[in-house]
């Protein structure tokens, strides 16, 4: 009965699973990074990777190893604010915060509205406030010592990235999911009385948004993904006006030592590219910065001040685990790390 | 990621005789699934007695006790189910009702879970089957093909013929199916009916790291209602059949169970309305068939909470196929039949969208074929089908045309001794893109080609020994089959905004093995048992450098196994079934995170026949289904139903 018994169970699991062995990673967090890896749609897999920068060792599912459960379904930004994290995961519509030095949960944030889902996406923070964008047309701003949501400021349709210049929030107003009649604006919010108080026209489809050392805007707008070019514009944060239109094709962008290290991927070849933008003179100073042989498809670059190391994000082929591609500051490739489906953020540990 | 998940929404018996297929044919009251099966015991199908005592709410139930078979189950009555043979995929197989392919050229496979059972009388199929001549040519060059007959459209039991039933079930289940049908020797006249209703909130459990989520399915409901009618005229050497069928459909979308976010309100009211003329002749040694099938679907979707538009989402499809060929076949001696088959096929969409495309396609076969009796007691049989499809798109540009060429050829030998025989066969098949892969808004490729299959299959079959109140069968099926060309849908722009590629290749490793015994043990009382396992290995071949390859396919599981014990005493009986599949992964990266639990699901119902004086019968049953009150799931995030049960009373007349 015995061997009955064993022989229906190898059955029903009869798989050949290829597990990563869980380096389990001491408290407090340190020297290292956390990669939100997005998962897949109806998934339920975002998940976190935590890389250890001494061993450079990885370990994989840490938010479920650490919280004792999923993240949820489809992570879309990490951010840390003091001495909490808060993890946006946008068809799951939750707000995770933990704490940041051992990654115990503080607060899920529900972020429904009725039975609505908020869907949030990016995250900044301001004076003891977080604001996220949400999907469904809104800023949400967050109080960050009581947690509660104390505001919910109207803008354009599917709003994306955020930044903050001059005491002012500029929102990018995608309206991506209407691909017929997308938007093609930035709302600017007044952060002294949370009102939108302007709206600028910076072309179709705008999605990254960044701020420079001078208090400039800079905005991707993705175009239609087709015969319309992804680009990047300039809004003065004093007069809110496009200053400039950058005539080069762009992807996604991070800070580098007061510039910006910008991607570009052409979806129908499959081209990647890491540049440099010099946001002092405004001009593209490098075109192709890092070689890109180890990188399958180039989901995203970041900067890391903190070791001053440049890291790309591998989607592999989006429904295969992904790998960080670790670079010295001048372009040159030093090791990889395999992490979970398609990483996209990270977030730093001195 | 609504686009997606719309996308999803739309985007499921061999011969042992050593009769010429053409001869079997001299008794015209046709079964299309007959043509080349002999009268002995026939064996990847099922007669109503075992699909009563199945009790299975849908088509995916029945077909999922073939071998061979896979099903992927979105959960609930009416929830889409599809179902996939030896790792081709779901659009490559055609479900056959009643001698006409049940067409959906817009996402390219069929709902099983809309195929009620209360009307089928017969189910067979699955890859391993030898050409049926009578079948349309685009049934004929499918990589595998299931048939369905039902009550409705058979000359059957001469005179006045009725069948009512009513069900009533777990989740508020209700339904009833009625039939009234008179023959003679030259007409028939049929006419039936049918409603089905469920509100299909189910409690669920699904893990969660260390928890347990206890919840209840939401948005589950479904609502639908058929009815139609049947003519047909038998003559001395030919029959023609006229007849009308529309479904109506209401359901709620419940979708994925996503973690901290389960509430859903998105809704899909779809119909179809069928008109069908077929007309059979049979004279000497000659057959002919000419059929023609005009088939309406409409779909409305509804997603008040899309955050795209204000009001939500509102798309209405219409899906308009043509359908009409002409088979036939000569003897033209004792070793060599010849037979051919023509077909078009038209269909088009339109798209409440005024972006979407307005495609239509026109779909060409041809085929050829012949049997022939070699020496060494060998049969040979072999067909060329030819393919031509053109295509365009009103709002923009269209797919191209394609051209393609597919044989299939077989040889059996005659049964040796000990009842054994052996057979081999190699069949080429492609299925074309749907118009959903093709146009789809921002994920459509218009510049995809057919996915290709290829497959190569051994039989060795032990036919039925019978001694004395004792019969067996076994039957063992080793095939290979390679996917060229896989058409998958893969993020691209970014994880929201996928596009359909050619871009994978897969083998199949299989085997097959079903065996039957069955015991009279009194002239009361009869004992039967049957199993089956299936193995089928389908690698992913596309890129040696990739981490995935060799690995196996997503959502194929590498063993699947069926076991039934019945025991009948004169009119009553009892059956306990048994639905083995074993680990799946939810993509093609065989870790740990990808995988999806293995289940196995077991049925236990019982059922009495009372026979009535002057032709009246009841039919009473009872099923528990689920017994061991498993949480499982086809899909991820897909929750099936806990413990359920079903009552069904029948009554018939004749």
């Amino acid at each position: 009965m015995r061997s009955i018994k064993i022989l229906f169970v190898l059955f029903l699991f009869a798989a050949c699973d290829k597990v990563d062995p869980i380096v389990p990673t001491s408290n407090p967090l340190s020297n290292g990074a956390i990669v939100l890896c997005e998962g897949l749609f109806q998934q339920n897999n975002t998940q976190l990777s935590f890389i250890r920068f001494s061993d450079a060792q990885v370990e994989n599912n840490f938010f479920l190893n650490r919280v004792g459960r999923q993240l949820g379904d489809t992570g879309n930004d990490i951010k840390r604010y003091g001495s909490k994290i808060y993890i946006l995961v946008n068809v799951s519509s939750t707000i995770e915060i933990v704490d940041a030095n051992d990654f115990s949960s503080i607060k899920q944030i529900n972020m429904m509205n009725g039975t609505s889902a908020k869907q949030p996406r990016a995250i900044v923070f301001h004076e003891g406030a977080a604001f996220v964008t949400c999907f469904d047309g809104y800023v949400d701003r967050i109080d960050t010592a009581t947690l509660n949501i104390t505001e919910r400021i109207p803008v354009g349709a599917n709003p994306e990235g955020l930044a903050i210049a001059n005491g002012k929030l500029y929102v990018a107003n995608s309206g991506g999911l209407n691909s017929s009649s997308m938007d093609s604006t930035v709302s600017v919010i007044d952060l002294s009385t949370l009102e939108e108080i302007d709206r600028v026209t910076v072309g179709l489809n705008p999605g990254g948004i960044k701020s420079d050392v001078n208090g400039a805007i800079y905005v991707i707008t993705r175009g239609n993904y087709g015969s319309i070019p992804s680009r990047m514009v300039r809004i003065e944060s004093q007069t809110d006006q496009v200053s400039e239109e950058f005539d080069f094709d762009i992807s996604s962008f991070s800070e580098f030592n007061g510039h910006f290290l910008f991607t570009k991927h052409n979806f129908s070849s499959g081209e990647s590219s890491v540049g440099i933008f010099n946001t002092t003179t405004q001009t593209v100073q490098e075109e192709a910065f890092i070689s890109l042989n180890q990188v399958q498809t180039l989901y995203g670059v970041t900067y890391n001040p903190i070791n001053n190391k440049i890291y790309l994000s591998d989607a592999m082929n989006y429904t295969n685990t992904g790998y960080i591609h670790e670079y010295s500051s001048s372009g040159l490739f030093i090791q990889s790390f395999h992490v979970g489906l398609n990483p996209s953020k990270l977030l730093f540990y001195e | 990621m609504r686009i997606i998940f719309v996308f999803f929404i739309f985007i499921a018996a061999p011969s042992f005789g050593q009769k010429p297929a053409i001869q079997e044919l001299q008794e015209i009251n046709i079964s299309y699934s007959l043509d080349s099966i002999s009268s002995k015991k026939k064996w990847e199908e099922m007669e109503t007695s075992e699909i009563e005592a199945l009790q299975a709410e849908d088509a995916a139930d029945l077909i999922q006790k073939l071998t061979g078979t896979s099903i992927k189950s979105y959960g609930g009555l009416g929830g889409l189910k599809t179902v996939s043979s030896r790792g081709l995929g779901a659009k490559h197989s055609a479900i056959i009702a009643d001698g006409f392919n049940i067409q959906n050229t817009q996402n390219g496979q069929i709902n099983l879970g809309q195929i009620h059972t209360d009307n089928i009388t017969h189910i067979s199929g699955g890859s391993a089957r030898k050409p049926m001549l009578m079948l349309p040519v685009s049934a004929q060059v499918s990589g595998s093909i299931f048939l369905v007959e039902t009550f409705e459209n058979y000359f059957g039991n001469a005179g006045l013929q009725y069948r009512t039933l009513g069900k009533l079930g777990s989740f508020n289940q209700k339904g009833t199916y009625s039939a009234l049908k008179f023959t003679n020797k030259k007409i028939l006249l049929c006419a039936h009916g049918s409603f089905r209703n469920a509100d299909g909130t189910y409690p669920y459990t699904i893990p969660n790291g260390d928890l347990t989520i206890n919840g209840i399915r939401q948005n589950n409901d479904y609502q639908d209602n058929s009815f139609g009618a049947t003519i047909g005229f038998k003559g001395r050497n030919s029959i023609v059949r006229m007849g009308y069928l529309q479904k109506n459909f209401n359901q709620g979308l419940p979708g994925a169970i996503i973690f901290y976010n389960t509430f859903s309100d998105e809704r899909m009211t779809s119909g179809e309305q069928n008109i069908f003329v077929d007309y059979v002749l049979k004279k000497n040694k000659y057959f002919f068939r000419g059929f023609l099938k005009l088939n309406k679907n409409e779909l409305l979707y509804k997603d008040p909470d899309y955050l795209g538009q204000i009001g939500g989402l509102q798309v209405r499809y219409e899906n308009k196929t043509l359908q009409i060929g002409t088979s036939g076949g000569v003897e033209l001696s004792e070793n060599l039949k010849i037979h051919f088959g023509l077909e078009q096929v038209t269909s088009e969409l339109n798209v409440s969208d005024s972006s979407f495309a307005r495609p239509r396609r026109i779909h060409n076969y041809g085929l050829i074929g012949l049997t022939f009796n070699l020496k060494h007691q060998l049969h040979l049989k072999a067909q060329l089908a030819a393919q031509y499809i053109t295509e365009e798109n009103t709002v923009a540009g269209g797919a191209g045309e394609q051209f393609r060429l597919n044989p299939f050829i077989e040889l059996t030998t005659k049964e040796f001794k000990h009842n054994l025989k052996h057979s081999l066969w190699y069949r080429s098949s492609f299925r074309m893109p749907t118009f959903n892969e093709l146009y789809y808004k921002n994920i459509g490729n218009i510049n995809l080609e057919p996915e290709e299959a290829h497959q190569i299959n051994y039989t060795w079959s032990l036919l039925p020994i019978q001694k004395n109140n004792f019969e067996m069968y076994l039957r063992n099926n080793l095939y290979i089959n390679l996917v060229e060309n896989k058409i998958v849908a893969i993020p691209t722009q970014n994880l929201f905004v996928w596009s359909i590629q050619n871009i994978d290749k897969a083998r199949v490793y299989g085997l097959d093995i079903k065996t039957g015994m069955e015991w009279k043990l009194s002239a009361d009382w009869k004992a039967a048992i049957s199993a089956s396992y299936s193995l089928q290995k389908a690698l992913d071949i596309t890129d040696r450098s990739a981490p995935t390859f060799r690995h196996q396919i997503a959502y194929i599981p590498l063993h699947t196994s069926n076991i039934d014990l019945s025991m009948n005493y004169r009119g009553a009986g009892i059956r306990f079934s048994n639905h083995l599949v074993s680990s799946r992964y939810c993509l093609n990266e065989n870790i740990a995170n990808n995988k999806v639990d293995g289940f196995l699901i077991s049925s236990i119902s019982a059922f009495y026949n009372l026979k009535l004086p002057n032709h009246h019968s009841i039919n009473m049953r009872f099923t528990v289904k689920n017994l061991l009150d498993n949480s499982y799931a086809y899909m991820r995030s897909y929750v099936m139903p806990g413990r359920n049960y079903l009552i069904v009373m029948k009554y018939a007349f004749n």
